[in-house]
Order: C-alpha cells, then structure tokens, then sequence
C-alpha cells in the first residue's frame, strides 16, 4: 500500500488547516468504522487520514426549542438520549438500530450522513425533522445548509473538500406532533434497512384530520428521498384507507426499486405501503395515547 | 514501505507502546504485536463481535478501530478482565454451557462486562439488544442469556 499521512486531531483550527492543505487528498475519519473499510478496500482513495474522533466539543446533544446534535455525537449516545427520545424518537429508534453496540459506541452522526450511503439509518429521520447541517472551513466559515440539499446523489455531498460537518440543528417541531422510524429488516438487528419510513405527523385540533405529515423513505430509491406529493395529498385530509392508499401510490410513483442482496425490487415494492401505513398508525396511536 | 509508527496506549491497567503500520486494526496490534490473541479475528469488518474490547470502558469492534487512534487511550482486552464482575460472568457461562466452540465467548464477555459495569440490573431484552453484535454460532444465545440472568441475580441477592 502507498504511503498515507495519518493526523489525530484535537482542534476544529488544526483540522480545517489540514483539510485546506490536503483539499480532496484526505479523508476525514471519526470512529472509522465504515470509512477504513471503505480505504482498506480500495473503494475510497486516501492520501492522508485526518482522524477527528477526538474533537470532544463536537460531541454531544444541546437542547434547545429543539436540538443541536454535535457530528462527533455517537449513535449509541443518541439511542439512549432521553429527550431525543421524547421529541425525536424516530432518530433514536434508526441510532439504536444501526449495527451493534460495538459500532453504535463509536460511529457518529456526521459519519452516517456524510458517507451519503444509500442505505445510511439516520437520514431518513433527519429529513423528517427539516434538519439542517453546519459545516466549518478554513477560508470560508461556517454555512448551514437544510439537508435535503445537502445531499446531492447516493456517497456524494455538497460537502466542500475543505469543509468539515460540525453540528446537526433540530428546528422545535410542530406542537402535539409525533415521529417514528419503520426498518424493515431480515434480521432484528446488524442489518441495512430493506426499507426504512420515517415519518411524523401532527394532526389538528379535531385529533381527526391530518395537520402536517412528513414521510422519508430509504431503500426505495437511490438515496432517502422526503416523498413531498404524498404529504401534500394528505395535509388537511383524514386519515381514511382511500387516502392514505393515494398517498402509497404516490410514495410508489416516487420511487425505484432494486434486487439486491437484501431483497428483491418487488418485495421492497409490497413492503413499502404497509411499513408506511405501519408508522401512520403508530403516530396515530401516540398521539390519541399522549 | 510504509514507515512502523509508535503508538502509547494503557493495555489491560499497563501503558505500552508498540509500532503499527498505517492503518492497522487495533485487533492486529493487539494480537500480532501484544500477543493479545484472546482477541479474536472473525469478520474484520464489525459484523461479528469476536474481536470487541473496551476503549476508555465503551466496547468497541477492535478490527475497524485504527490503531493510532489508540494513542493515549485506555484499552481493556478478554485478558485484562480478571475483576470480581467479568469472573463471575465467565464462571455463569461455563455453568450454564453458555461455551461450546468458544471462538466468540471473549468478545462476549468483554460486551457483557461493559454491559453490567453501566447497568446494575438489565433484563433479558437489554441483555439481547446488547449482545446482537456478537455472533455466536453454536449455542443459540439462551445459556448465555441464562448465565447473565444467573449473575444479575447473584447481584440482587448479595446487596
């Protein structure tokens, strides 16, 4: 193997000066447990490693109206956080829900979203959220940018070779409103969702009809996708068999399917509508329980 | 070539130095430079658990951690878990036959230690849920559920 430069670092400063130095020749590396795999396969070119998993002041959750999550957060932190599982649960549930323990105590959250793998556990949740991400460079600073654009293609991002991800914000959700997180899996668990539906709901006043209703799906496309005509079709509607039939279809329509070697593109298709419906009623349930 | 580089680590209570190269697993360093084998190599790519240690108390899959990012670190190994909570996990295992090949029975102890070390008294789902990254061929989990149940109880029934 070629010679790699490998830095641990303590610093945002130092960090954004190695990653201006270095520019797309480093690749940066928290836990390392999916991006050594992917340098030690050749599926990733590295010239230098910047290892951040020390950079302690991005570790952590801050709750505010509703929550900043540090990248360096680890999933395991964020399965067990009590608030996040109170006002994000669908968050929670995909942390809790990725890999072992072993992996969940060191992989983080800017790890899972940055890799932009199609099957990352995480996105789905944050999109329902209208979660944004904030980035830091040398040159230009910080930007915050809403993580539907920040996800450009299955592993490519709007990340800038020289930017490092520092901090996810939560915005205070919709009073009254609930979420949850479906994975289809083979297994109960050490698996890639088949199928993932994040979804949150609030409903008005009546407790009848349908307020506001977010639905992100993974596994149905490639990459998690916010399935927008659906929620639209929804917004304002009851919660009837024909319309949230309508809104399968329109979740449908929205998406591609693909065997792999997880599933076939069919089942995802079967399955899909019924993991949607699932976590419909589910919010539903919460909310009438609440 | 790529030039050895030294790490300093605390191994099992003792601060030791040793070289690796590149991006080595902590797993190899562990066993080829220690000579730490009750470290088990199984998949090398975090799917199996038979390699898990603890890294500053949390348990960790030692094949995907690179080893210079052990530097300064404190690692406890299968052998460096002699205290009076990972010998009575180990003793609940063999008396429930909780062992059969073996090959995963460290990297299970190592996760149930961290698991009791953080949680005073888990129930059979929590004990489930946190050994779910430990892959165990032979004996279909249940001995060793028994045999963390058996040490839970133990606890209770002592304080």
């Amino acid at each position: 193997m070629a010679h790699m430069d490998f830095h641990s670092l303590t610093s945002l400063d130092e960090t954004l000066e190695k990653l201006a130095a270095y520019g797309s020749d480093a690749t940066l590396v928290a836990g390392g447990t999916s991006a050594r795999y992917l340098i030690m396969s050749g599926q990733v070119e590295a010239k230098a490693v910047l290892h951040i998993e020390r950079l302690a002041e991005f570790a952590g959750i801050t709750l505010n109206g509703g929550a900043r999550l540090g990248a360096l957060t680890n999933m395991r932190d964020i399965a067990e956080d009590t608030a996040i599982i109170a006002r994000f649960a669908s968050l929670a549930t995909a942390a809790g829900k990725c890999g072992g323990w072993q992996t969940q105590s060191i992989a983080t959250i800017g790890g899972n979203v940055c890799g932009a793998s199609p099957s990352a556990d995480l996105i789905a949740p944050l999109l329902v959220q209208d979660a944004e991400i904030e980035l830091h460079s040398q040159a230009r600073g910080s930007r915050t940018v809403a993580l539907t654009d920040f996800l450009v293609a299955a592993y490519k991002t709007d990340r800038a070779a020289d930017e490092m991800a520092t901090a996810f914000h939560l915005p205070a959700q919709p009073g009254e409103s609930t979420d949850t997180y479906i994975k289809i899996q083979r297994r109960s668990a050490m698996e890639r969702p088949i199928i993932g539906v994040a979804l949150r709901l609030a409903l008005d006043e009546s407790g009848e009809n349908i307020r506001e209703v977010r639905i992100a799906v993974c596994g149905a496309g490639p990459m998690p996708f916010r399935a927008s005509e659906a929620e639209t079709l929804l917004a304002g509607q009851a919660p009837t068999d024909e319309a949230v039939r309508a809104a399968s279809d329109a979740i449908i329509k929205r998406s591609t399917f693909r065997d792999d070697a997880r599933a076939s593109a069919s089942y995802r298709a079967a399955v899909l509508p019924r993991a949607f419906a699932h976590a419909l009623s589910l919010c539903r349930a919460t909310i009438a329980g609440a | 070539m790529q030039t050895p580089h030294p790490v300093t680590a605390t191994i099992n209570g003792r601060e030791e130095t040793f070289e690796v190269i590149g991006l080595e697993s902590l797993m190899d360093a562990l066993r080829n430079r220690l000579h730490l084998s009750g470290t088990k190599e199984g998949c090398r790519e975090g799917e199996c658990g038979a390699c898990t240690v603890l890294l500053d108390g949390k348990p960790i899959n030692a094949c995907t951690f690179i080893a210079r990012a052990a530097e300064g670190r404190e690692i406890e190994t299968i052998e460096g878990l002699q205290d009076d909570l990972s010998s009575r996990i180990k003793q609940a295992i063999v008396e429930t036959s909780g062992v059969q090949c073996g090959y995963c029975t460290p990297g299970i102890v190592v996760m149930l230690s961290g698991l009791l070390r953080r949680v005073e008294a888990p129930n059979e789902a929590l004990i489930r849920e946190a050994l779910s990254g430990n892959i165990c061929r032979c004996t279909g989990y249940a001995q060793i559920v028994d045999a963390v149940l058996d040490v839970v109880e133990q606890k209770a029934a002592a304080s």
